[in-house]
């Protein structure tokens, strides 16, 4: 009850935030920009033209298709990413900075209840941000092209799976170190960033990197480009393994996270 | 009585910067609270009252030494329940009408929604901020916002108040109301801990006090019996001649006084009855006799002049 009271007033106080809205309403005009983008090229190659059916066309078409749906998608991805991290990083500690922490703390209110409370609201804040822009991606691909790949809304969703991969690290990690520091280790510090550095490293430093990108979650493992790009769409099996791999960190994340919180003073 | 709140060798310290500096802002401080009571609790500013407040909600955790609340930990939900605080300096979520607010705050304490807007439009009406319940809080005024503050403390309708500076912000009326408000508490049985830098307020309301001081306690005790220790006896009179006069003076007494009215001072109470016969055989009209008892703001300053020259 208290968990739902909390992630609602959480929910409800980021709605009103104008950040969010220009957020939201750039995100939407990136997308706008790009659909914009793609008409100019339709006109400039006429062979883009929906009903082209030869093969060399067709398999330019698809490129075109799949070389943009990645782009967006990086680019919507990076933003919900950013956004997820932003809120979840400063979503506790703003209310311990500000005190109204302790307004709520002094009502029957376990540290725990809050602190998922707080990350429930912000989930369902980037789900909003998810569910606008990926709407909007699935409308235009669908009346662009005459279709609607799969997996395309399931990028969507696995880009919403790392979001909050992200953001819950991040909202861990804020209960330890400030905030902003929080929110760049928790962006840089995933498995393929290391293995990137293990790139440019010999001997035992090149192993410890090896050994980081092993330890750490990978966020990697969300990003479906070449899906995207080949117009394939995964089995079922690695669907359900992401999204368990996923809610696994999410859960150690709260766990860990909520023990720090419990931990912490709040004077 | 019952102990509603113990506080047993409680001592909080707070690691600066390199965790290498520790100061200790409350040392091994030990009292009780009893139930159905409004207990002061003094202290100049950084003495320590605030983080002990923060400590018995279970905001802090304590370095040493510990306690209870209702027989529970400190911040156990089970106590809180019972527990309606105001801090001193009270934030409360903009957005939100005081109705919003009150509503999100009886969801927080587990209410039932029926009994929590009843109880909100009562606390509302009583710390007259009914006329502007649909007003954001963003645009409420200092004081607005401590009544609403008070609102939301009072709203469960708790048996132990804590109450950090509640009369700070508000207007000689918003005051009367407050202080009204405390005393019908205590008639219904609950206790109220208030911490307070006006002690005009505190000598009116409270019927025990603690005094600390660099987180140490100094003193701890009824009001009353604080006030009166060390102090004589006032006795008033309408008519004194010269002769009475210098007989009191002999006894030690001090007059003070005009044509009609003479007060007579005496350090202790040993020499009142001396005094009164003297009088009698005199012929003066016995108008009172009183305890001559110090003002808080006095005690509390002696207190204070006292633990700075140890």
């Amino acid at each position: 009850m208290s968990i739902l009271a909390v992630a609602k007033d959480q929910f409800s106080d980021l709605l009103r935030r104008r950040y969010l809205l220009v957020i939201f309403i750039g995100a939407l005009a990136i997308i706008g920009m790009w659909v914009g983008y793609l008409a100019l090229m339709k006109s400039l190659f006429p062979a883009m033209q929906q009903g082209a059916q030869d093969a060399a066309t067709k398999g330019m078409t698809e490129m075109m298709i799949g070389g943009l749906q990645v782009a967006l998608h990086a680019i919507i991805g990076s933003i919900g990413v950013l956004l997820a991290l932003g809120l979840m990083c400063f979503s506790v500690t703003s209310e311990v900075s500000k005190g109204t922490v302790r307004m709520i703390l002094s009502r029957p209110v376990r540290r725990y209840e809050f602190f998922i409370g707080k990350w429930l609201g912000c989930v369902c804040i980037v789900g909003v941000y998810t569910l606008l822009v990926g709407t909007m991606v699935c409308t235009y691909t669908y009346y662009s092209f005459g279709r609607l790949l799969p997996v395309i809304p399931l990028s969507i969703a696995m880009l919403f799976l790392k979001a909050i991969t992200v953001g819950s690290i991040g909202m861990a990690l804020a209960m330890w170190l400030r905030p902003i520091v929080a929110l760049l280790v928790a962006y840089l510090a995933a498995a393929e960033t290391f293995l990137f550095i293990a790139g440019f490293m010999h001997g035992i430093a090149k192993s410890v990197m090896h050994t980081l990108f092993y330890a750490l979650p990978s966020y990697k493992a969300f990003d479906l480009y070449t899906g995207i790009m080949n117009g394939t769409i995964m089995s079922g099996a690695e669907i359900a393994y992401r999204v368990a791999y996923a809610v696994l960190i999410w859960a150690l994340m709260l766990i860990a996270g909520a023990s720090l919180f419990q931990r912490r003073d709040l004077a | 009585m019952t102990s509603i709140i113990e506080l047993d060798h409680l001592t909080k310290s707070f690691k600066g910067r390199g965790r290498k500096v520790e100061t200790t802002a409350v040392n091994d401080l030990s009292f009780s609270v009893e139930q159905g009571e409004i207990f002061g609790f003094l202290g100049p500013n950084g003495a320590g009252k605030t983080t002990t407040l923060y400590t018995l909600l279970g905001f802090l955790h304590p370095s040493s030494g510990g306690g209870s609340v209702f027989g529970l930990p400190f911040g156990d939900p089970e106590g809180l329940r019972r527990i309606g605080y105001l801090p001193e300096y009270v934030n409360l979520h903009e957005y939100y009408t005081p109705d919003g607010m009150l509503n999100y705050y009886a969801r927080l304490s587990g209410l039932d929604p029926v009994e929590a807007r009843a109880r909100a439009s009562y606390v509302l009406e009583r710390l007259g901020i009914a006329d502007v319940c649909n007003k954001r809080i963003s645009k409420f005024s200092k004081g607005m916002i401590q009544r609403l503050g008070l609102a939301q403390a009072v709203l469960g309708n708790p048996d132990l108040l804590f109450l950090d500076e509640p009369t700070s912000s508000l207007d000689p009326v918003g005051r009367k109301d407050v202080k009204d408000l405390l005393l019908e508490l205590k008639a219904q049985g609950k206790t109220v801990v208030i911490s307070s830098h006006i002690l005009s307020d505190i000598e009116s309301l409270c019927d025990r006090v603690a005094i600390i001081r660099k987180g140490r306690l100094v003193k701890t005790g009824k009001l009353d019996e604080l006030l009166s220790t060390g102090s004589g006896v006032r006795i008033t009179t309408d008519k004194l001649p010269t002769d009475a006069v210098n007989e009191i003076q002999q006894l030690g007494g001090v007059v003070i006084g005009s044509d009609t009215v003479f007060a007579i001072e005496l350090p202790d109470r040993e020499k009142e009855y001396d005094v009164i016969g003297i009088l009698r055989k005199h012929g003066c009209p016995l108008i009172s006799v009183a305890e001559q008892k110090s003002s808080l703001e006095d005690y509390f300053f002696d207190i204070m002049k006292g633990e700075e020259t140890k």
